[in-house]
This record gives structure tokens, sequence and C-alpha cells, in this order.
């Protein structure tokens, strides 16, 4: 027998592959506090005549106490103490560009200026998160030990630390997954109940997988952009309280001469730039924003082995 | 046909990085990818302290900071400007470890400075002297130095570019490290073990804190958690 037509023969009429019309996102960390009520938002700056937002924090309703004098004695002046959070606000940016044949060839609908302007969403929202965890390492209060795996007694102490301090209301806790596996790891061998409610459909469904629930009225965050201390041998987590991190940031004016803006998301503005001689656009996200410290007795770092 | 021990393209091994002070990127080299981290100034606040082993032997070393100095981070402005955050700082009783604290002879690739930047796919990722990215078939891991990164902790509080420990905090963390030892014991501690990591690690605590505490004499009823010690003993 002989000129049987073979599949491999047919190398001018098939394809090597075909795309699935179906496309996945690649394995990242997505989860982002980005507007989360935990951080205080100091709000939006366009317009003020400054890219630094100052927050007063003064010494009010308690903060000075007052004192026995006697019945006939003159009383002195108490200074009144204050302090203040300033975030400064920055751009922060990312830039894609393809050919024209890129995009023309282009059958998934991904080499197309809309769906690249709403990935800048995705793209702002973990940048704001890595800006959040790059602030861990300023606060001064400490928990943990370096190379040491997270336990609970770092919890523990996290929370005392806050405690006292005398830190009121709700807390939240940011943690690297490592950090977040020991722990777990630890609460399993805890004699008696600790009262850990894993994550309900709510939480997951407003902050992400990110959210893994509320350990003795904490809630948890993990996040890979946890960033390492103590040279690459730790992760620096943070336990805090609502004040100890402020953000502000702007919103864009209309941009005139831009040969096409986006805003996805409100404060994010895509713009496309075109080279018509290289037949190549470009598309440039931008969003403004700043984070900072609030106050720094409201949180509390947790370094533990990474 | 035989297969290649790596995909072509992925590197596998150590990653290259550079000696720097803040300052422009340099060419990117082709990497798989690794986290970024921005760029960061050490600064050491007087609470901030570790018991680590340095030959053999639990020793207190100063705990660093790495604050990030990259514009909108923490009062750095849109120029990269860290000077305000600087001054902050020292406002607020940090000490600064510039880059000269650390010099060739201190450093794990011989190189002047502590601040180090690997240019990863998806940015520059920034990190101490005394790491390096290490990329085993496509994922990447950062390895540290520990001996030399703690000599040079140690050489900073030789040098004076951080001051001693105030007694004060010894007696604080000497009390923390006698809770943990206590709980620690109250485990079953297995040799090898989770639990008994934690409290090997919660007895080099206290020993190292007692070694540095006027107050923890033998006779002292301070010196109480050695029996407890015992007790926690994985032997």
């Amino acid at each position: 027998m002989a000129n049987e037509i073979y599949y491999s023969g047919l190398g001018d009429q098939r394809l090597s592959a075909i795309l699935a019309m179906e496309i996945d996102l690649l394995l990242a960390d997505r989860e982002s506090l980005w507007m989360h009520p935990s951080l205080v938002y100091h709000g939006d700056i366009s317009g003020t005549g400054s890219t630094t937002t100052q927050a007063v924090q003064v010494g009010l309703d308690g903060y000075d106490e007052m004192a026995s004098i006697a019945e006939n004695a003159s009383t002195s002046n108490t200074a009144l103490s204050d302090a203040s959070a300033t975030p400064t606000v920055a751009r922060q940016a990312l830039q894609y560009q393809y050919s024209d044949l890129a995009a023309l060839t282009d059958s998934l609908g991904v080499i197309d200026p809309v769906r690249l302007a709403a990935s800048m969403v995705g793209s702002a929202r973990m940048r704001f998160m890595s800006m959040i965890t790059a602030l861990h390492a300023g606060f001064s209060q400490s928990a943990g030990s370096t190379g040491v795996d997270m336990s609970v007694d770092d919890f523990f102490d996290a929370q005392i630390t806050l405690d006292l301090q005398s830190v009121s209301g709700e807390r939240m806790m940011v943690l690297h997954p490592r950090q977040w596996g020991d722990l777990q790891q630890d609460l399993r061998s805890e004699l008696g109940a600790i009262g850990f409610s894993p994550a309900t459909a709510e939480m997951l469904a407003k902050w992400g997988p990110g959210a893994k629930g509320r350990l003795l009225g904490t809630d948890i965050f993990a996040s890979s952009k946890v960033a390492t201390a103590n040279g690459g041998a730790d992760r620096d987590g943070l336990l805090f309280a609502r004040g100890a991190i402020v953000w502000a940031d702007a919103t864009q004016r209309p941009i005139y001469g831009a040969g096409g803006v986006i805003t996805p998301g409100g404060k994010i503005t895509v713009e496309f730039e075109r080279d018509a001689a290289g037949a190549l656009t470009k598309v440039v996200g931008n969003y403004f924003v700043g984070v900072a410290e609030g106050q720094d007795l409201m949180g509390c770092r947790i370094v533990t082995d990474a | 046909m035989a297969v290649p021990a790596t995909s072509p393209g992925v590197a596998t091994g150590a990653v290259a990085s550079e000696a720097i002070s803040l300052g422009p990127v340099a060419p990117a080299l082709r990497l798989p990818d690794i986290e970024v981290q921005p760029p960061f100034i050490l600064f050491h606040h007087p609470s901030s302290w570790m018991v680590v082993e340095v030959d053999g032997e639990p020793r207190l070393l100063p705990q660093l900071s790495q604050v990030a100095a990259e514009p909108g981070i923490g009062m750095v402005d849109r120029h990269g400007d860290p000077s305000q955050m600087i001054g902050r700082k020292l406002q607020r009783g940090w000490t600064m470890i510039p880059e000269s604290a650390a010099t060739a002879a201190d450093t794990t690739d011989g190189r002047p400075g502590y601040l180090r930047r690997t240019q990863a796919r998806r940015g520059a990722t920034h990190h101490t002297a005394w790491s390096s990215w290490r990329v085993v078939a496509g994922r990447a891991s950062l390895v540290t130095d520990q001996p030399r990164y703690h000599a040079w902790l140690q050489a900073l509080l030789d040098r004076a570019i951080v001051a001693p420990p105030d007694p004060a905090i010894i007696e604080r963390k000497l009390d923390e490290g006698r809770v943990r030892l206590e709980r620690a014991s109250g485990r079953e501690l297995r040799p090898g073990s989770r639990a008994a990591a934690l409290a090997e690690a919660a007895r080099d605590t206290v020993e190292a804190l007692e070694a540095l505490s006027p107050a923890a004499s033998p006779e002292s009823p301070a010196a109480r958690p050695r029996k407890r010690r015992e007790a926690a003993s994985v032997e």
C-alpha cells in the first residue's frame, strides 16, 4: 500500500495548535486591601495645591488627665500634644506596547486596548497592596523570633503589644502565606479551644481568597506581597488597628491632546499612544497614590521565619 | 535524543545582582519571575533586638528594619527623595544605618554597601548584600548568608553604629521570653518536633538575655525559669 493520507503528512493543511476560545489567567496573587476599611483614606488630593495630605492627631478627650491641686494654688499650662500622618501621593504606572500585526491576528481579545485597560485596575490594586506591605518594616513594635516559625505565641504577643498601648477597635493581621501556614500548624497543636472562624462567603466575596478568617476577633489576611526581613531570613507581617495606616490618592483632570483615554476603576487613567510609523500602540496606565504610617503604636510587626 | 536538564531560556543557579545605591535601574536581565521588592534604607529602633545563635552561643543582635524608599511609600516624595521619611524616623529615635556601614569585607559578594538590586521579569527587586536569588527549575528562592549577616550585625554594635540594648529593654524581653518558655514547657516535646524547636528558641532567648541582664544572677528569683528549662529539655 502507498499514499495513505496521514495527519503527519498534512503539514500545509493542519496547524500545530489551535487556541482554545477561553483564556486562563496566569497564576498570581491578586488579593489586595484596596479600599479596605482598616486603612484610613485621607481623600483625593486633586485640586488641593499639594501632593501631601496631613491628618492632624491631637491629644484631646482624655489624652491629658487632670491632676489634684491645692485649693489656693495656681494651675500651670499643659502643652497640647499633637502629631500628624502625611501620605505623599506619587505616580505609579504600567505600560504595554503592541504592534498592529499582533493585534490583527489576535483571536482571543487579549491584544485589545480595552482588555489591557481593564487589566490596569488589577495592576493598580496589587501595586497598592505592595505599597501597604512595604510600610510594615517602619513600625517600631515587633513580635516573633527570627528564624522561628510563626506560632500562636507570636499572635498573642502582638495582641498584647497593642493592648499595652490601649489600642482599641477591630484589628487586622496581614501575614505572608508562609506565616499563615505556620500559624495554622501551631493552631492544630494548641491545647484547649481557640476561637478561629474561617472566612465567610461574604468576606471572600468582598476581599477574595486573601481573607482567611477571624482568629479571636482579629481579621487575618494573607498576601505574598509581605516583604522579607532580616536579610531575607524572615517575613514582615503586621497586626494593626484602624489608624495605623493612612493613604490618599488623586483623580486626574481631563487629559487634552491624548489619542484616547479610559478611566477604568475611576482613579486609574489609561491612555493610548499611537506610533503610526512603527505601527505600534502603547497602553499606559497611571494611578496617583500614596501610603504612610499613621500612628506608629497602633501597629506591631510580626517577624517570623520565611 | 538526550533531554536537557532545563528548558532553554530558563535560568538555573545563582542570579546575578549588582551593588547599588538608590538610583536608576540597570539594563534588564532575562530572568524568571521573582517577587519585586522596593529599594530600602536600613534602620534600627532601640527596642528591636533578636536572639540568634553565633558560634553555638545565643547572642542578642539588633533587628534591622528594611524601610522602603520609593515614591508614594511612607513620606518618600514623588522624586524618590526619602529625606522627609528619614527625618521623621530620626526624630522618633530610630538609627539610620548608612550604606558605608557595610564595607567590602563585611558583605558576602565582597562589594561595599548593603543594598543590592536584581532585575526581575516584573521589575527590579532589592535585597541585602547577604542575600541572593537562586533559581532551580524556574522557581526562585532568596538565600541568605546568615553567618556573615549576623557577623555584620555584631560589627554594627562593635563599631558603635548601633547603641547596645537598654537594660530596661533587656528586662522586658527577658520577661516575655520566660513566659514563652513556660508555655513551651507545657507542651509535649518530641525531639525534632515543631514544639521542641519553639522551646529551643525560647530557651536560647532567655539564655542570651540572662547573660546580659544584671538582675538575673543564679540566686535571684529571676533565674527560676532555668528549672523550667530542664523540664522543657528535648533530651
